[in-house]
């Protein structure tokens, strides 16, 4: 087990940059989960921090060392692929041993510690078996053995679960969990499915076009997203954002495009931005922060035509048209509504984000 | 190592044995290369459309045993079978005029007899070209078989319910799609054929280019010079002269073919 | 639809058309298997029988006297043996060092790879007529002139072999696989050996089988560079007693059969992959 420690990493393929500037302390035993858009680079940093490929410039410290130059197997990391890489040749006992056997591991240790693991994964009965004869739940069990057969520094996941169906994965989610109970090694695991990221990980690092958005646990990434990005990435759906401008230098309110006006309280002041000192601004809500309702005091009105309903089963989402864009609210009543009738949504002072608005000028 | 310029060049264009295998090269390369594909195509087809795979494999497999032999072998083989006064091919002939119904087809052969296959300056050509189109027809027929397996049964299906009988689907759907493997196929055979040795070297026993130079191939000459007369400098001079029209032949062929058969059906 | 374009086909014509298949396929094969048939048959006879009319539809007694007439007039075990020796060495040799190139192709990343393999690919293209001059002053210059490793070592960087090894890697195993070796520890020699190896056997068969069958058909080369009889190969020793005079033809047939029989043996039993690998560069285009 082992911290890992990155300081100012930068990857670029021939011009273009890949990666920028990352700085991530993860002390040891932690699990991190590396989220962001396909694309952002979340596969290269994994690689670069197994040794597999080179950062153009910065640092990749392994318990304080300094491990740039060392190769995968000096750094003692381990990593499941997302095509698990099982070798075809080999059967699931030779597949969860190669390591093993490549760091001249006596035979005797050998088979003691793949069977131990093998009973942990329940993969027993499967170990004279090629990874051809297995079912897709089987081999990825069988690349999470030869990941933690090892007791490596440091485990690396790259997308683990994406080829599982939706129950399966929701099955290994909970063993990929217990297993970091039990054996606390450092982890980072990538993906891109949030409620993964948010039920496994200790803290999360949001990745967006190679640069770090924001580090946190779970809760501090869904209360207090730092930007926009954040802020629409974290949640489901997503949340809504309206664009508007103070009303005057006291900032009692806010006029959205088309004239309303939101009576805003002045923003919370432990945010990570002065939303006071801004002119054009983004408000934040969260669909399941608005409720069908009338205002109450400590909250504001947003008024809208119903455009239509999306039913779930559990909830309604209500489409609702706000200032000539569509917002999304949670009806958990599920009331009967009348598509075109106007519609009364309240949201909790508290619950509101103010972002700049920089993207849109 | 002395400069001589383009003396070798020279030398090799003054040199009427030197036309002589340029003509014999592109005579051979036509005459024995396209009937392999004529007679490929269509076997290869009925292989395919409708033959069981074993028995398919069964009879690609012999036609294919020709070219897995050496071709000195072969041409050895041949070499006695074409033998004028007792070889076995004229003895068939001969014996062919004496069979009932198709006799008369055959009347000829005994006054002709013997004929010198190989001896004779007019038929030592087609001679040759008759080994070259049984060694290499099993191949192409591989060739094709493996095009006319890529084209999907519903294309065939789609066609007969449009009305296509048998021939329409060959000529309309098969062939169409099998450009590709025929732009290829006849690319290997145009660079083959236009370096053919060993067959016009072992038929002739590698006597000059057999009776008055007519199987004189030009890489045979290029052997001859290089290897028998010992003078390198021209070998090499004909080596690129051959190169050239080895190019020069097959940039014809990408010109005029080349866009379809690469693109294909696609 | 079909139901009535069938019966336009009456049962005399399908018929009719069968057996024009059949007899045409028919053809072919006698066609193609006579020399193989007429071969054999020569070489039990004796050379008044083989030239006797009606000729000789029948296997001959003179078998033995044959294969003595053989030995005396070319040292056909030992022509065999080189034949042999030449072709094991050279596709053991081309066979490793391809799938070694091919890997370097393949795993590594370095600058000017793409150019290199281009020039590879397109070395592929010259004719060999073309490349037997400089392949005879190299060979005069290394002095190896008349040795049967001047037949064998060339043909050990072989081009074609490459790209056809590297294109199989390329479908056969992903990069994640390599990398998951790498985080396992293992050097790359060692993913070499106990990865990658394995599991391109099929191509390495494929390899193997063209290499060989080329290096024991082959002739222009070994009429260049070899000169003594006692190194000659097969084709060169074959060709040599073709114009003796008064040829003892059954001899001559029976070497010429004996000759082509071991690769005959093979595609008995491994045709589909010799057939497979023949036209590798032809069936993937
Ligand atoms: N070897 C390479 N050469 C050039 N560009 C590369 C290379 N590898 C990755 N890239 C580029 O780097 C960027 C990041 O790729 P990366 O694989 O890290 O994305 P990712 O976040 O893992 O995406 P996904 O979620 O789809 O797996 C992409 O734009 C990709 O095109
Ligand atoms: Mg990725």
């Amino acid at each position: 087990m082992a911290s890992l420690q990155l300081s100012n990493l930068s990857k670029s393929f021939n011009q273009t940059k890949v990666l920028e500037g990352l700085n991530l302390m993860v002390p040891e035993g932690e699990f991190i989960a590396l989220i962001g858009p396909s694309g952002c680079g979340k596969s290269t940093l994994l690689r670069i921090i197994a040794g597999l490929d080179e950062p153009t410039s910065g640092d990749v410290l392994l318990d304080g060392q300094w491990v740039n130059e060392l190769s995968p197997r000096e750094r003692k990391v381990a990593m499941v692929f997302q095509s698990y890489a099982l070798y075809p040749h080999m059967t699931v006992f030779e597949n969860i041993g190669f390591n093993l056997k490549i760091s001249k591991i006596p035979r005797q240790e050998i088979r003691q510690r793949v069977t131990q693991t093998a009973a942990i994964l329940d993969l027993e009965e499967l170990l004279e078996r090629k990874p051809s004869q297995l079912s897709g739940g089987q081999r990825q069990r069988v690349a999470m053995g030869r990941a933690i057969v090892r007791n490596p520094n440091l485990f690396l996941f790259d997308e683990p679960l994406s080829n599982l169906d939706a129950k399966l994965r929701v099955q290994m989610r909970d063993e990929i969990k217990k297993l970091h109970k039990a054996i606390k090694t450092t982890s980072i695991y990538v993906t891109h499915d949030q409620v993964e990221a948010m039920t496994l990980a200790d803290r999360i690092v949001i990745l967006n076009d190679g640069v770090i958005q924001q580090i946190g646990t779970p809760q501090q990434l869904y209360n207090t997203p730092v930007n926009p990005f954040v802020a629409g990435f974290i949640g489901s759906p997503s949340m809504n954002f309206l664009n508007g401008k103070w009303e005057d230098d006291h900032k009692t309110a806010i006029i959205l495009k088309d004239g309303t006006k939101l009576p805003a309280p002045v923003p919370k002041s432990n945010t990570h931005f002065d939303a006071s000192t801004q002119n054009d601004i983004l408000i934040g809500m969260r669909p399941e922060h608005l409720h069908l309702r009338p205002a109450m005091s400590e909250d504001i009105q947003v008024k809208g035509v119903l455009d239509h309903i999306e039913p779930t089963g559990a909830q309604n989402y209500l489409k609702v048209r706000v200032d000539g864009q569509i917002i999304t609210a949670t009806d958990l009543q599920q009331s009967q509504l009348q598509s075109q009738q106007p519609i009364e949504l309240a949201i909790a002072h508290k619950n509101l984000h103010f972002f700049a608005n920089t993207a849109h000028e | 190592m002395q400069f001589v310029g383009l003396q070798n060049y020279i030398t090799a264009l003054d040199d009427p044995w030197f036309w002589k295998s340029l003509y014999n090269t592109l005579w051979l390369a036509i005459v024995s290369g396209v009937p392999q594909h004529i007679l490929a195509i269509p076997t290869a087809y009925i292989l395919v459309a409708t033959l069981r795979p074993m028995l398919r494999h069964i009879i690609s497999a012999t036609l294919f045993i020709p070219f897995i032999t050496s071709t000195v072998a072969v041409s050895m083989i041949f070499y006695s079978i074409y033998s004028a006064n007792t070889g076995i091919l004229n003895q068939i002939l001969v014996g062919l005029a004496q069979v009932p119904i198709i006799g008369w087809l055959f009347s000829w052969a005994p006054d002709a007899m013997p004929i010198q296959w190989l001896t004779r300056s007019d038929l030592l050509k087609p001679a040759i070209s008759a080994v070259v189109i049984w060694k290499y027809t099993g191949f192409n027929i591989l060739v094709y078989s493996a095009g006319f397996m890529t084209v999907p049964n519903q294309l065939y299906d789609a066609a007969k319910v449009d009305g296509c009988n048998r021939f329409q689907l060959f000529w309309h759907i098969a062939l169409p799609m099998i450009r590709p493997f025929i732009f290829f196929a006849l690319t290997l055979t145009i660079i083959g054929n236009l370096q053919l040795f060993e067959e016009p070297f072992i038929l002739t026993t590698g006597d000059s280019g057999g009776i008055a130079q007519s199987g004189l191939t030009t890489t045979y000459y290029l052997y001859l010079v290089g290897w028998e007369w010992l003078e390198m400098g021209s070998a090499s001079a004909i080596s690129w002269i051959l190169f050239l029209l080895i190019a020069l032949a097959t940039a014809i062929h990408f010109f005029f073919n080349g866009k379809q058969g690469m693109e294909g059906h696609r | 639809m079909q139901n009535v374009k069938r019966s336009a086909h009456t049962p005399k014509t399908q018929t009719l058309a069968r057996l024009a298949k059949l007899n045409f396929l028919a053809f072919g094969i006698v066609i193609t298997i006579f020399p193989f048939v007429w071969v054999a048959l020569m070489g039990t006879h004796t050379r008044s029988e083989i030239f006797s009319s009606p000729p000789p539809f029948y296997i001959g007694d003179n078998f033995i006297d044959n294969y003595y007439k053989l030995l005396e007039i070319m040292p056909f075990w030992l022509v065999l043996w080189n034949s042999l020796f030449i072709s094991v060495m050279g596709t053991i040799g081309a066979v490793f060092f391809c799938s070694l190139c091919a890997y370097g192709f393949f795993a590594f990343e370095f600058r000017g790879k793409n150019i290199i393999f281009t020039l590879m690919i397109a070395s592929m293209m010259v004719p060999p007529a073309l490349l037997l001059i400089p392949f005879f002053l190299t060979v005069q210059f290394l002095g190896i002139l008349d040795t049967h490793f001047a037949l064998w070592f060339p043909a050990i960087a072989n081009a074609f072999g490459i790209f056809l090894v590297r294109q199989y890697m390329v479908t056969a195993i992903s990069k994640d696989l390599l990398d998951a070796a790498k985080v396992d520890g293992a050097s790359h020699l060692r993913i070499f050996l106990v990865i990658v190896l394995p599991l391109i056997k099929p191509v390495l068969a494929t390899l193997g089988i063209v290499m060989f069958i080329g290096l024991w058909n082959n002739f222009l080369s070994p009429l260049i560079v070899l000169s003594s009889p006692d190194k000659f190969v097969l084709t060169l020793a074959l060709r040599s007693v073709q114009s003796l005079g008064d040829s003892p033809w059954g001899a001559v047939m029976l070497g010429t059969f004996l000759s082509m029989l071991p690769l005959l043996i093979a595609f008995l039993f491994f045709s589909k992959q010799i057939m497979a690998g023949l036209t590798a560069g032809a069936v993937k285009g």
